[in-house]
């Protein structure tokens, strides 16, 4: 008995409990909260007593973010975890603000394989667009001079030709 | 610390960093137009992370071979294509390319050459290895642009010492050099006369003149690595097979000069694939009969082409390849 409990132990300190910024607590096993390099990095060294503030993410974010690393830190197998990301994606994308947030915490926490799926898929949604097509669908102003336009128009040309 | 704002005009405002992550998962046709978009993904995409190394090696011109110089016509269309690619790549790139790698069969001209080498100031690495169709005042005047040349890969030609007085003249740190086809006596002179300080040497899969090799190992102090691995070594007069007679194995006394070098690399044996293949080719490496990489390999690791990257992919060249 006794060294069963001794296993429930060294399995609860395993837990490790994370505060986003509008102080939603998630608690996660440390292996999840690994796949961050920036939360491994608190971890070893102020250890995994007390709760680790991520002040930069909200909840919602830290916990999608938090079902991705728990995911993939279970090692299955990887058509699995492609079908996995990729209905992931199918969901982030469809809100922009979401996508955004998602990428830039993704960045800030340092989760590489997080990092390089979003950078595929926002790649993914830029590809076969006309700058205008781009700047409305992610709602940003163009802010180039008219020379500038008209010198990139007359160089990039051909490349904009319907495939 | 800020919170990340949820605000959808955050796009245009995102680091630099994290904008050039996404965007080298595009090929040079697919950036075009998002470097048209706001002058921030503008400077993105002509970040020195993405185009540190433009690999055009995809990329070959349509040409049939001619009995008189310069023993090749290229059709006006593989020009004008090239040109193309040429515009927008120095356009995006804005100045950032350090490495430029060409296509053995990608012929170009002198106006090509002038167009890249006023456009990548700050090259460190070409790699060309068909210049049948470029002048000695074209390749003279881009190595004076490019005072930071570092290393070289050229083909064989037959009055080297011009190109290497420029290189000295110009490159203070040029210290790599691969020559490919054939290395006689001429190139040997020319080497050590006006780049002393050469580190790197590779000769790989050439005809080799054993005098030539013989004059290197003697002369060249600062040599640090030479690589002749897969060579046909030839021993005589002539610098023409015919007149010459193959040499089948380096003697003792030359191994020994080799000794002195940080890494000496050589290959002559009948069950090596590249060595049966210079045999066969009787010396001249026909490198279209073989696998598109195996041109790019190099015994040397600096010198070796790794993959195409993802500027110039197949799908670029299917799009350039329309007109």
């Amino acid at each position: 008995m006794a060294t069963i409990i001794t296993k429930e132990q060294q399995e609860k300190e395993k837990m490790v409990t994370l505060v986003s910024s509008d102080s939603e607590k998630f608690v996660v096993e440390q292996k999840v909260a690994e796949k961050s390099h920036v939360i491994k990095m608190v971890m070893n060294c102020c250890g995994i007593e007390s709760p680790i503030p991520v002040r930069r993410v909200k909840g919602d974010i830290l916990k999608s973010i938090l079902e991705y690393c728990e995911k993939h830190s279970k090692g299955e197998a990887q058509e699995v975890m492609e079908k996995w990301d990729k209905e992931y994606m199918d969901k982030a994308e469809k809100d922009l603000v979401f996508f955004h947030d998602l990428m830039l915490a993704s960045h800030f926490l340092h989760i590489q394989e997080l990092v390089d799926l979003i950078a595929v898929t926002f790649a993914g949604m830029l590809k076969m667009k006309s700058p205008e097509e781009i700047r409305q669908k992610f709602n940003i102003n163009n802010d180039l001079t008219k020379e500038q336009e008209e010198h990139i128009m007359t160089t990039f040309g051909w490349a904009f030709q319907p495939i | 610390m800020a919170e990340v704002k949820s605000t959808s005009k955050r796009w245009e405002e995102m680091e630099t960093d994290v904008l050039v992550k996404i965007f080298k998962e595009l090929n040079m046709i697919e950036l075009s137009p998002v470097s048209q978009v706001c002058h921030s993904w503008r400077l993105a995409c002509s970040d020195i992370w993405l185009w540190h190394t433009f690999d055009l090696g995809l990329l070959k011109s349509n040409f049939i071979q001619t009995r008189a110089s310069p023993y090749i016509w290229v059709d006006d269309r593989s020009d004008r294509r090239l040109t193309r690619v040429l515009k927008t790549a120095m356009a995006l790139s804005r100045g950032n390319i350090t490495c430029l790698i060409f296509h053995f069969d990608l012929y170009m001209k002198d106006d090509h050459l002038s167009y890249i080498s006023e456009r990548c100031p700050h090259l460190k690495r070409l790699v060309l290895p068909a210049w049948n169709r470029i002048t000695k005042n074209g390749i003279c005047q881009a190595i004076q642009r490019w005072q930071e040349l570092e290393s070289l890969t050229m083909p064989w030609i037959a009055h080297p010492p011009y190109i290497m007085e420029e290189i000295s003249r110009n490159c203070k740190n040029f210290t790599q050099l691969k020559v490919m086809g054939s290395f006689d006596m001429n190139f040997a002179l020319a080497i050590a006369a006006n780049i002393p300080k050469l580190k790197v040497l590779s000769v790989r899969c050439s005809m080799l003149m054993k005098e030539a090799l013989l004059y290197i190992l003697d002369v060249m102090e600062d040599l640090e690595v030479l690589n002749i691995s897969h060579c046909f070594l030839l021993e005589g007069r002539s610098t023409t097979f015919p007149g010459s007679r193959m040499v089948k194995e380096l003697e003792e006394s030359i191994l020994c000069k080799t000794s002195r070098l940080r890494e000496f690399l050589y290959c002559q044996s009948s069950s090596c694939i590249t060595c049966q293949r210079m045999i066969l080719d009787e010396g001249l490496m026909r490198w279209w009969k073989y696998e598109d990489w195996f041109w790019r390999l190099d015994e040397v690791n600096c010198l070796a082409l790794e993959g195409y990257g993802k500027l110039f992919d197949q799908s670029s060249v299917n799009i350039a390849l329309r007109d």
